[in-house]
């Protein structure tokens, strides 16, 4: 296919020899069998798209680099014939951020697959960012350590994927999202310069280089190489779960741990419609009300510290003490819910929204959120868990499902994003943020200047001094898409 | 099963398929070349565009054969789909509609015109029915730096426990490679000639050395609508050495060495036998040999299922040298040379001819080899 920015057609082939000669002939493809698979990532609208055997948005170049100077060669080439470039990890995000909607380089960073360094005595790893995090972790594990980043997507994303959409794992509460965990990072800038931010994340050298690119999804530079800090395998780990009779009354037990500063590794709190439907299929229990598993590790003495204050804050809230059999049960088949036959799949349409807000408000943005998408259609069902917490408050991992969306491709899209546009301005208008850790991407990019009203031109004066032609992964995170589309 | 025809179930598979990329860290072709259309993922997207539009993108047959049916994906996929099965599927109607991409044609040409290492060799007895004993299917495609060993091994073993042993002579085409390349008829018609062989030998104890053979005895005869004859017993290559008394390895046999069992794919995966090889090495070499860190059905592939070294030698060494910075990694602590050993007669020969293209400093081995005492690093051609 003819790329529109290429005015020759005789261009193409001098374009795809000077890619060839960054990564070599096993770094590069363009025929259209291996750029179709980057049409699809785990967001539903490529999906449905898909399925319905609609054209797909497809990059004319794979390029897979295994160094940062090749990106950077790479980058410099895009500049010249100014030609968007798609990093893309490993295709599993949910809100479209890797998909190359137009056209142009995809740069696959799963070769870019080293543990560069190991730093037992201050405890770091680093490595490049194209490494999947399972990967990453298993070579941790053999070392006694972890990084503790257990997304439930760790067999699929890569560790810059994570970086990129500021994700987070189910043991959060205690160890952080991935921005905490980061120390410092290798960047290849959108022009071609490879830079390393500062080495520690604590300092008063300016503001925070390492976190202006973590979440930048791509738009701001390639991530090529990251420092991360790391665990030693704790002494003791422990899950129980409770019973409460309401929400609302599961929402305070969790705040009461996070004020009370006990720090769990874990809190996932299930409202009714999950706790009835979800926690009944996947862990086999039949039990109404509002679900929690809570978990605690570290050294054997605080926990069980905090293991005996949790249960007396519990029963003082009239909670229900299941045991820890359904706490390590919940632990050992955590994945069981993202799999077939669990997971959500066609012909439904449905999409996780993931919520964050303060303790004052968290209740009030679910209850809105709820009511504005049920509201909808009867067909479309709204049901949330709470699974990651903080001193102030907590994130909402908030789905809708519409079982049976239009069998024409362009009306479930609408249908989807009507839902997606009622559901976010009900958060917003609540007091709630757009999102915890799954990214904005294509899907949300539509809500960023309303998210952050006059702030958001400080986003866009920096994405147009550090990438002039705007080739960085042009149309996401709220950042205009190229100015010559194809 | 809802489809009628073997395609519907093969589509059927690849529909049910979420894209969900949770078995996108074990896909050995995904993890060798990084190209997306090389994952699990990729080869189910592209199969879904085959059912859907009947058409393949632009180089679609050949992003097929990349994969090397290491069964990882089913192995890891809780819903347990064949997508390694619908993927062969998708082959031979490649090949039904002359579809199949040169290095395809090329690979079947020469599996066609392979001789066993075997035949013509000096010194190896055909069997004889009135001496009994054992039996030896060699398959087609082995070199003689691998098959030369393992029937020197063997014989050595058969002579200690006072076992006639033969060779199976004149079987020439790896009905299995066939079959992998998506030339069913092929396979189909290759096993025929070579159960009238066997019939006509009159074995009644046949071994292979081959994980795949043994595999395709096994599990894919009878999904061609073979039976395989009720007086002649099959069995692995281990199941034998499990039954023989074998006695430690001297510790001098050992020194400077650290043992690692690989779990072939096809004895691990689709044959599920886990238990017998490792009772075999702990007689070997009790408490001296370890496991990979990915072992059983999680191990890693080492590049020799999937016809990979004929129509992608390069996602084959990939496969290899992975196994070997795996086994390098494992070893580390032990300041000793890695050397592996399988149960797999095309394993062993694929590893040793990769460890020596990529210089690697690890031995590999034929658990047969080990039992005979056979400790030299480099093969000794064919048996005498
Ligand atoms: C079954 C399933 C479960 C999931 N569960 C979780 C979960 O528990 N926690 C969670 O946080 N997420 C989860 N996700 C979402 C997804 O895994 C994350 O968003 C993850 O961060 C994506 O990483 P990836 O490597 O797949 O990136 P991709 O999808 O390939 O890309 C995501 C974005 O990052 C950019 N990018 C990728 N690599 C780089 C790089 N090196 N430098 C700069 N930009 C880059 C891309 O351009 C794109 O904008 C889940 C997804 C699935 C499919
Ligand atoms: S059989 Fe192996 S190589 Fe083929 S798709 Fe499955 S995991 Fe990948």
């Amino acid at each position: 296919m003819m790329n529109a920015n290429l005015p020759h057609t005789y261009l193409q082939p001098i374009l795809e020899a000077e890619l060839e000669s960054v990564v070599g002939p096993d770094g590069f493809r363009s025929v259209d069998a291996d750029c179709l698979c980057y049409s699809v990532d785990y967001y539903w609208v490529p999906r449905v798209w898909f399925d319905r055997d609609m054209p797909m948005p497809k990059p004319q170049w794979v390029v897979m680099p295994r160094t940062a100077q090749q990106v950077a060669d790479v980058l410099r080439i895009a500049n010249r014939y100014k030609l968007p470039v798609v990093p893309w990890g490993g295709g599993s995000g949910s809100q479209g951020g890797a998909l190359p909607v137009q056209g142009g380089i995809v740069l696959d960073m799963k070769r870019m697959n080293s543990i560069v360094h190991f730093d037992e005595k201050s405890l770091t790893v680093t490595a490049q960012t194209g490494i999947i995090q399972q990967d990453l972790e298993t070579w941790l594990q053999q070392r006694d350590c972890s990084m503790m980043h257990f997304a439930a997507s760790i067999r699929s994303a890569t560790l810059g994927g994570f970086l990129a959409h500021r994700g987070t794992g189910v043991l959060s509460t205690r160890y952080g999202k991935i921005e905490d965990m980061v120390l410092s990072l290798e960047v290849v800038l959108p022009t071609g310069e490879i830079i390393r931010t500062a080495p520690v994340p604590r300092h008063a050298a300016g503001p925070d280089l390492t976190q202006l690119f973590v979440g930048s999804e791509g738009t701001l530079g390639v991530i090529t190489e990251a420092t991360m800090k790391i665990h030693p395998q704790p002494e003791a780990r422990h899950f129980r779960a409770y019973l409460f009779d309401n929400l609302s009354i599961g929402l305070e037990a969790g705040r009461r741990l996070m004020v009370d500063r006990l720090y769990p590794s874990t809190i996932r709190l299930y409202d009714a419609i999950e706790t009835q439907k979800v926690v009944k299929r996947v862990l086999g229990l039949d039990v109404d009300g509002a679900y929690m598993v809570v978990g605690y590790e570290g050294h054997q003495v605080p926990v069980e510290f905090a293991l005996k204050r949790t249960h007396e804050i519990f029963t003082e809230l009239g909670a229900q003490d299941l045991g820890e059999e359904p706490g390590w049960h919940w632990w050992e088949h955590q994945l069981d819910f993202y799999y077939p036959p669990h997971t959500l799949d066609l012909p439904e349409a449905f999409g996780t929204m993931d919520t964050v807000a303060t303790y004052d408000k968290i209740e009030g943005v679910y209850l809105a959120m709820k009511e504005a998408v049920e509201a909808i259609s009867p067909d479309i069902i709204f049901m949330a868990h709470f699974s990651h917490w903080y001193e102030w408050g907590c994130m909402m991992y908030d789905r809708f499902v519409i079982k049976e969306p239009p069998e024409d491709a362009a009306e479930a899209v609408r249908l989807y994003n009507r839902v997606w546009h009622i559901g976010i301005e009900a958060a917003l208008k609540a007091g709630g943020m757009i999102n915890e850790h799954h990214g904005i991407g294509l899907k949300l990019a539509p809500f960023m200047e309303k998210q952050y009203g006059p702030a958001f031109k400080v986003l866009l004066e920096l994405k147009k001094a550090l990438d002039p032609n705007g080739i960085m992964n042009p149309g996401k995170l709220g950042f205009p898409f190229t100015t010559r589309p194809f | 099963m809802r489809g009628d025809t073997v395609s519907d179930v093969a589509r059927l598979i690849v529909e049910d398929c979420r894209f969900c990329p949770m078995c996108r860290d074990v896909c050995t072709s995904g993890v060798v070349t990084g190209l997306e259309s090389n994952t699990s993922r990729g080869y189910a997207l592209l199969a879904d565009r085959w059912y859907t539009r009947g058409v393949l993108p632009e180089g679609g047959a050949d992003a097929f054969y990349a994969c090397m049916q290491c069964g990882l994906c089913k192995a890891t996929c809780v819903s347990d789909r064949d997508l390694p099965d619908a993927i062969l599927t998708l082959r031979s109607e490649f090949v039904e509609r002359h579809m199949q991409p040169r290095n395809v044609r090329e690979a079947r040409a020469k599996v066609m015109s392979a001789q066993t290492a075997l035949n013509g060799a000096s010194g190896i007895s055909p069997y004889r029915p009135e001496l009994g004993g054992i039996t030896f299917a060699a398959g087609g495609l082995l070199t003689p730096e691998g098959i030369g060993p393992l029937v020197k091994a063997l014989r050595a073993l058969a002579e200690k426990h006072d076992q006639p042993f033969s060779v199976l002579e004149s079987e020439i085409v790896c009905e299995h490679m066939l079959f992998d390349l998506g030339y069913r008829d092929d396979a189909v018609a290759a096993a025929g000639r070579f159960l009238k062989r066997l019939q006509e030998s009159g074995v009644k104890t046949l071994i292979t050395a081959c994980s795949q053979c043994y595999d395709m005895y096994v599990r894919r005869y009878p999904q061609w609508g073979i039976t395989w004859p009720e007086d002649v017993e099959i069995i692995h290559l281990v199941m034998w050495l499990e039954k023989l008394s074998l006695t430690p390895l001297p510790d001098a046999a050992a020194t400077g060495r650290i043992w690692l069992y690989h779990d072939d794919a096809s004895l691990a995966r689709w044959s599920v036998m886990h238990d017998t090889p490792r009772a075999v090495l702990d007689r070997l070499l009790p408490g001296r040999w370890l496991e990979f860190p990915l072992n059983r059905e999680r191990a890693y592939a080492c590049g020799a299922t999937g016809a990979m070294p004929l129509v992608r030698k390069d996602i084959a060494m990939g496969a290899a040298e992975r196994l070997f910075d795996a086994a390098l990694e494992t070893a580390a602590a032990h300041e000793a040379t890695p050397c592996i050993v399988t149960a797999c007669a095309r394993c062993s020969d694929h590893l040793d001819a990769a460890r020596k293209a990529l210089a690697a400093p690890v031995e590999v081995r034929h658990l047969a080899e080990l039992a005979a005492g056979m400790m030299t690093t480099d093969a000794e051609g064919v048996a005498p």
